[in-house]
Order: structure tokens, then sequence, then C-alpha cells
């Protein structure tokens, strides 16, 4: 039953936290923002006739709050309101994004998966100072990289030069077009998923469930692939939920760069020209898939692995 | 653990071959170098394709492609051309216009245009419903635009089908440059049938009657066209064009030298001299009419009544400078109101030249010998493009003779709302043709009882002369009386010009008969790509 009631308390957050993101978002846009939308629209052309018909087709002449509530009743039923520019329901100009941007995070994450767990698991219980050097001032530089000069590189090799793989652009889905934007996106989150994977995989050596497998006569690496390994991965699979959730949020930088049709780029024209509704739309979107991907992790952890259950963790 | 090393050293280059040899299979497959197909780049998506609802570049331009209205420009003169009319008459009073409708042009769906269209696209777009941003700024001068447009009629009172194949217009006032207005996209016609299967559905699958059909648009990706076999003018010689959308204009860059892509319509900054110099692309620039400039607050001190210290400023802004170093070659100096690229424009039209010692001197014409006793301008720009470079340099021009100038850089929504609300008092706009007539940069911005008179700028001679232009039949009294009042509205000074902006684009030397439209618009009928 306890395993309901956190269940319970953990949705029941999960909504106040969203209500809570989507009060702010809205009072900062909506605040913050300078300007009167409507002239913004309209520009030089504008003649206060038209102003005021435009705001009243906008409900910008409501109060504030007449337009906060009008806002969360339509959120209520899925409804994100209509873009400003391009006259479509925002839910739908979002729709037209979001698979570009799920199939690129998707294989930026699988990207960070295989090669950082990998890395991290060639790299626990080395003790060689050579190769952590190495490791160290690799990660360091290519965690300084601006994405999109990283990009830029990989563009320069790999297509300009050595013509082996597409300058940019989705290519219709074709996984060829997926390989340098998903690269550029994930070598950054490669080196941090490693390091935290090799840390995890040390400690869980170190612990006497380990110790005892070895004494069973198992190798290191046996002992490591089938006990350690499992352990270890716990808070690797946390961080990768998060950054996935991240990475839903569309990668500005890399879709420009790389002429991808995804949800980050899209945002940040919309925030260009001032089409409120379609960034609000977009931000509670990222907020929610962010939050959402969040608890599930928490819920399923907790599902998954008893000794969190008890509200305490017990050491192996 | 022996096996288990083998294992991998086996595994590993061989699974990588295979990768690479699939990914080398997959990418010869691809690459433009088809003949029939033109492959172009812009860095941002049309927010709708839909005459009614486009007005930015890019959508104009696609809209182009796929709808023809009555008339069209030529695309390298900008003259008027007939296209779905094949003649027109125009009443003596330059009030009442007639077209004549070519037979057996036909929608894309397979059915005959005719006249209904028209009058059915027009009342549509002016319709506040359809919300269309341009509807209103070209069709105002119709009977009766004004009020369907504000909602107090629901039908457009000056536009009648006379039968299928005539057309008869009636306008508020005389206007005899009117069928020019005609060539912009708002006024293309729409199938009823299709629109009303919903406005989205429309805009994602749009009909049209133009020289290409729309295939499909995969949004902030691409948009591809097809020949249109039925089209009633002359076959393009391409058969499949592609529009890509990049918005970055290295890597637009980057696609076309690796023979991805034929076209690009936007530089990187600073790389316009580098370009010239790259015998792998041709480099092609041509103006097109958009005037940038400096407006003065005629309202407001200390310009108001002080016309010798607003020609001092004049004098003392460098456009040579601004345009070659700032705007990096991608604009010329304005020598007038009216861009060079307009048909009936006039040369240096500017009695002013770049020249500090004559600034000097009217400035204490003026009363403010070396500046003294001028208060600080406030010199307002939008926060967007080259804006802020050029009020800067504005800024150190004005310095130098001893003019001390402040900048504030605005949010385009509070830019406008306080220029509109007559709260700036020194600003940098530009203004961009809406069809193709000088009128469009003297009448909407000059006369005196106009919204988009930004200056406060009222001078009843130019006011008539105006006026008289927009009643003249003959081309040439008008274009004569259209010179004149730029002449006067310049030597009253109401605004600096700087500078006539330059499109700058990008061709792979497989393609040629690219031709550049004063519109900003890449004209498609002539290009020709080769095999390479």
């Amino acid at each position: 039953m306890q395993i309901f009631r956190f269940i319970l308390i953990r949705l029941l957050s999960m909504l106040a936290v969203l209500l809570g993101a989507v009060t702010l978002l809205f009072v900062v846009i909506y605040l913050l923002v300078p300007g009167d939308a409507a002239q913004a629209i309209q520009g030089i052309r504008a003649t206060p006739e038209s102003l005021e018909n435009l705001r009243r087709e906008l409900g910008l002449d409501r109060p504030l709050w007449v337009q906060y509530g009008r806002y969360l009743w339509r959120l209520l039923h899925l409804d994100l309101g209509t873009s400003y520019q391009l006259n479509r329901s925002v839910s739908s100009v979002i729709g037209d994004y979001l698979p570009a941007t799920a199939y690129l995070a998707g294989a930026a994450l699988l990207l960070e998966s295989v090669v950082g767990i990998g890395w991290g698991m060639t790299m626990a219980g080395r003790r060689s100072i050579r190769w952590d050097t190495a490791s160290a001032l690799s990660g360091a530089v290519l965690m300084a990289t601006p994405v999109f000069f990283l990009g830029m590189l990989l563009q320069y090799i790999f297509a300009s030069r050595l013509g082996i793989l597409p300058l940019s652009g989705l290519g219709g889905y074709n996984p060829v077009n997926l390989v340098l934007p998903a690269v550029t996106l994930a070598a950054g989150q490669v080196i941090i998923v490693g390091a935290l994977m090799r840390a995890a995989l040390e400690t869980e050596m170190r612990k006497l469930y380990f110790l005892a497998a070895r004494s069973r006569g198992l190798t290191h690496r046996q002992a490591m692939l089938r006990h350690g390994t499992r352990n270890a991965l716990g808070p690797v699979a946390t961080l990768l939920a998060v950054d996935f959730g991240t990475l839903l949020g569309g990668a500005m930088i890399t879709e420009i760069v790389f002429a991808w049709p995804g949800l980050g780029r899209m945002t940040y024209f919309a925030a260009q020209t001032r089409d409120v509704p379609l960034v609000l739309g977009a931000v509670i979107v990222m907020v929610t898939l962010f939050v959402v991907l969040n608890s599930l992790v928490d819920i399923l952890y907790r599902v998954l692995n008893p000794r969190l259950r008890m509200g305490r963790a017990l050491d192996g | 653990m022996g096996l288990l090393c083998m294992k991998k050293v086996k595994w590993v280059p061989v699974s990588l071959a295979v990768l690479l040899t699939a990914i080398l299979m997959v990418v010869a497959g691809c690459g433009a170098t088809d003949s029939s197909v033109f492959t172009y780049a812009e860095l941002s998506e049309p927010t709708a394709i839909d005459p009614a609802l486009a007005d930015e570049a890019v959508g104009v331009n696609i809209t182009r492609y796929l709808f023809d209205g009555l008339v069209g420009y030529d695309s390298e003169t900008g003259q008027v051309k007939p296209a779905v009319a094949e003649s027109w008459d125009i009443s003596d009073d330059a009030t009442e216009f007639t077209f004549h409708l070519r037979k057996g042009t036909k929608f894309t769906n397979g059915r005959e245009l005719t006249a209904h269209d028209f009058v059915y696209s027009w009342t549509r777009a002016l319709d506040p419903a359809t919300m269309s941003p341009m509807a209103l700024t070209i069709m105002e001068p119709i009977r009766g635009a004004v009020a369907l447009a504000d909602g107090e009629a629901t039908a457009l009172e000056g536009v009648d089908a006379v039968d299928d194949y005539t057309l008869k217009v009636t306008l508020e006032f005389p206007l005899a440059e009117f069928v020019t207005f005609l060539g912009h996209p708002v006024c293309a016609p729409v199938p009823q049938e299709e629109v009303e299967m919903g406005a989205t559905a429309f805009s994602e699958n749009p009909v049209g009657n133009g020289p290409f059909k729309f295939k499909e648009w995969q949004p902030n990706d691409h948009v591809t066209l097809e020949i249109n076999p039925d089209y009633y003018g002359e076959r393009a010689k391409v058969d499949t064009v592609t529009m890509r959308i990049i918005p970055s204009a290295a890597t637009a860059l980057a696609e076309l030298k690796a023979g991805n892509i034929d076209a690009i319509k936007s530089i990187p900054p600073g790389q316009a001299e580098a370009l010239k110099d790259d015998t792998s692309v041709n480099l092609f620039e041509g103006q097109v009419n958009a005037l940038g400039f400096v407006a003065f607050n005629l309202d407001m001190d200390p310009w108001r009544d002080n016309v010798s210290l607003r020609q001092a400023l004049i004098w003392a802004v460098d456009r040579q400078t601004i345009a070659e170093t700032v705007l990096q070659g991608q604009a010329d100096p304005a020598d007038g109101i009216v861009p060079g690229a307009m048909p009936g424009h006039q040369q240096f039209a500017m009695p002013y030249d770049y020249n500090p010692e004559t600034a000097a001197e009217l400035l204490a014409q003026a009363g403010y010998p070396q500046g003294d006793g001028l208060p600080p301008i406030n010199l307002a720009y939008r926060m967007e493009g080259p804006n802020a470079d050029v009020a800067q340099a504005i800024q150190a021009n004005l310095a130098a003779v001893g003019a001390q100038v402040e900048l504030t850089g605005l949010e385009s929504g509070v830019f406008f709302e306080q220029m509109l609300g007559g709260e700036l008092e020194f600003f940098i706009i530009s203004w961009q043709a809406d069809y193709n007539s000088v009128d469009t940069f003297l009448y909407p911005l000059f006369k005196s009882d106009q919204g988009q008179n930004v200056f406060g700028y009222a001078n009843p001679e130019v006011d008539s002369l105006l006026e008289r232009a927009r009643s003249t039949l003959d081309e040439n009294d008008r274009i004569r009386d259209y010179n004149d009042a730029e002449r006067l509205i310049l030597a009253d000074a109401p605004l600096i010009p700087v500078f006539f902006r330059q499109d700058v684009m990008v061709f792979a030397p497989r393609v040629t008969g690219f031709v550049h439209t004063p519109l900003g618009d890449l004209a498609l009928n002539e290009i020709t790509v080769s095999e390479s």
C-alpha cells in the first residue's frame, strides 16, 4: 500500500510543479516582455483601429488575471491556444516538430548511454596516470568546446572534406543524417555519463558483495559485468533520464547548425517573432515532458528497487 | 578471457566496415546533380503558403511560384505585365478598371479559373476573420475595401464579375497605377472549394494556378514544388524546385560548396569579399526596393521649424562608408528616397553630399555653432539586424560636427509603439516597397494625412503633386509629378536617406539564367541547371 501512497504523492507534487511552472511562465512572458504584442505583430502599418481589433481578437484587452484564467481553463482541455504568426493551433505546430526532436534526442541518448557507460566500464578500477590524464584532458576539451564549433568542425571534416556524411537537414529521416547532430549533441554529455559510471562502479567494487563474488572465483571482469554493473547503473540511469528530458526540449544551437527541424529552433524563431502563445506552449510542453519523465523515473525506482521503498538504503 | 579478446578484435573492425559501406552507399544516392531539380536555401520558413496570409519575404517569394494574379511583374525591369488578365481598360478618371481574363486557365485541381474567383479571393483576403496582414494595405483603394475589413460590410462593393472572363473594379479615389498594386500575391486567386476545406488544410496543401504546383512541406526542413503541366504561360526549365530551410547561412554556404544545393539567398556576415574572389561559386548582387533612413520627428524640438539644422545633419552623414563598411557592401548609399531598382526612379535626387564643412556651416546658421547649445539627440533603433552598427556610425558622424547623440536600442514592439505614438525624436527605420511603383515610397510616407507619415511631415505642394500623380494616366506626366514631389521632400529634409539595400545571392556554377527581381525574389523562369 505504501507504494501506492508514494505514487499518489509523487503525481500530486508533479501537478503542483506544473501549475507553478505554467503560472511563472505566463507571468514572466506577459509581464516582463516589453512592448505590446499587437504592435509588434503589425509593425509600421498598424493603425489605432487595427491594433484595437487585433488586441480584442487575441484577448489582450482583458485584465491579466482573466487572460491567465482563460489560459489555464483551455490548458485543462489540452488547448494551448493559437499561434499569432502561423494562425494555427499551437499543439499542431508543436506536433510538427516533436518527432524530429524525439528522433534526435533518442539517438543522442543512445550514444550517451552506449559510449558513456562503455567508457566508464573500461576506465573503472584502472589506475593509470597516463590514461586518467588523457581522459580528463580530452573530457575537459570536449566539454569546453562550444556546441556550434564542434558541429561546424564535424561538418567540415565528415561532410565537406571527406564527403561521407550529409552536412545538414533531416533528409526524410535518413539515419545517416542523424550521425553528425547526434554526435555533436552527445559529445559533452558522454564525458559526464562516463565519469559517473566509473565512479559508481568503483564504489560497488569496494563493497562486500563484490569481494564475495571475486572470492567465489569470478574474475574481476566477470564480477563487474555480472554484479557491479547492475548496481552501478542506478545513478547513471537517473542522469540519463534527466538528460533525455532536457534533450526533448530541443537543442537550439545544434538544430540551427544542422538545419534540423526541431522544437528548440522553432521556439527560438517563435520568440524572435514575439509569438507568445507558441513560445509559452512550447516551453510548457518541454517542462511537462521533463517533469513527467523525472517523476516516472522516481516512481520506477521505488517499484524496481525495494531497498528504497523502506525509506532508507541498506548497504549491500 | 582470451576468447573474449579475440571476439572483440574480430568484430569491431568488421562491424565498422559494414557500417561505413552502408553509409557510403546511402550517401552516394543523394546530391543535387540532377539537371531537372533546382534546390535553393532560405534562412527561415514561410509563415504560411497562402496568398492572403503571406507577408514576409520567404512566404511572398514562394507564393509567387504557386499563384498567378491578374498581372505580374517583369522579372528584370519590374514593369507590370499581363498574367491571368490578358488586357485591361482604365476609365479616363482612373477610377474604373476592366480586366479581360484569359480563357481556359486552370487551378491545379483541374477547375477553370474565372472572374468570380477573384471576387471570392479578394473578399476572403479582406474579411477580418482571415487576418490577412497585407490585404488592406494593397486593396485599400478598392471601393468598399475598408468597410469590409472593418466588419461593416460582408461583400466587396467595388468588385464585380461582369461575366466569367471580365472583372470590373471600381476605386474609391483615382489611382492610375492601381494595376501595379495587383502584382502583390495577396491579390492572387484561390479556389473556394479548396479553401473551404479549412484554412489550415489549405496552407498545408495549397492549390494555385502558377508555374509550379505544391508537392510537400516538411516544416522547417523543406518545401518541394513540381512543374505545373497545365500552366498557361511559358514553362520553366526545371521540373522540381526544392526550397530547403537552413537557418545558419554558414551551413547553407557549406552545402552549396559541397554541391548539395544550387543557390543560397543570404550569405554569412563578412563573407561578401571572400566570395567575390571565389571562382567555385557565382556571386550575384542586386538592389532591392528598400530604403534605410533616419527620420526626424518634425513635431519635436529641436527639429521643428529648423530646416538648416536637419540639412546640416544630412550633410554630416557619410552614406558611402556606411554602405561599404558598416553594411559590408550589402547596400548602396542612398541618392534619394526612391531606390534605383524602381521603375521611374530619378538619379541623384539628393541635393546633399557627405561634407562635414558644409554641415558645420549649416549648423552655425541653424543657431548651433560647433553644436553649442544643441541638446543631446536621442537616436532610437530596433535591436535587429545591422541597425545598431548603423546607429553607431551615425553617432560618430554627427559627433564629428559637434552634435551629441545618445543611442537607444529598442525591442520591436516597443519601438513601433513609441514611434507611432510620436514619442521618438530621431529614429532609424527602413521601408520596403509593397508594389512596384515610385508611389510606394512617397504617398504613404509623406502625404500629410497618411498613417505611415511617421515624420509629421506636411507640405501642401507635395500633397497636391502626389494627389495629381495618382490620378494621371500618362506615365511620363505621372513620373514627373512624383519626381518633383521627391525633390521637394528632400529639400524640406524630414529624413536622412542612408542606404538602399542589396540582396546578395550565391549560385553554384552549374546554374545559369538567374534573374534577381527588384522585389527581392528569385525568378525561376529562366533558371537552368546543367548536368555535372
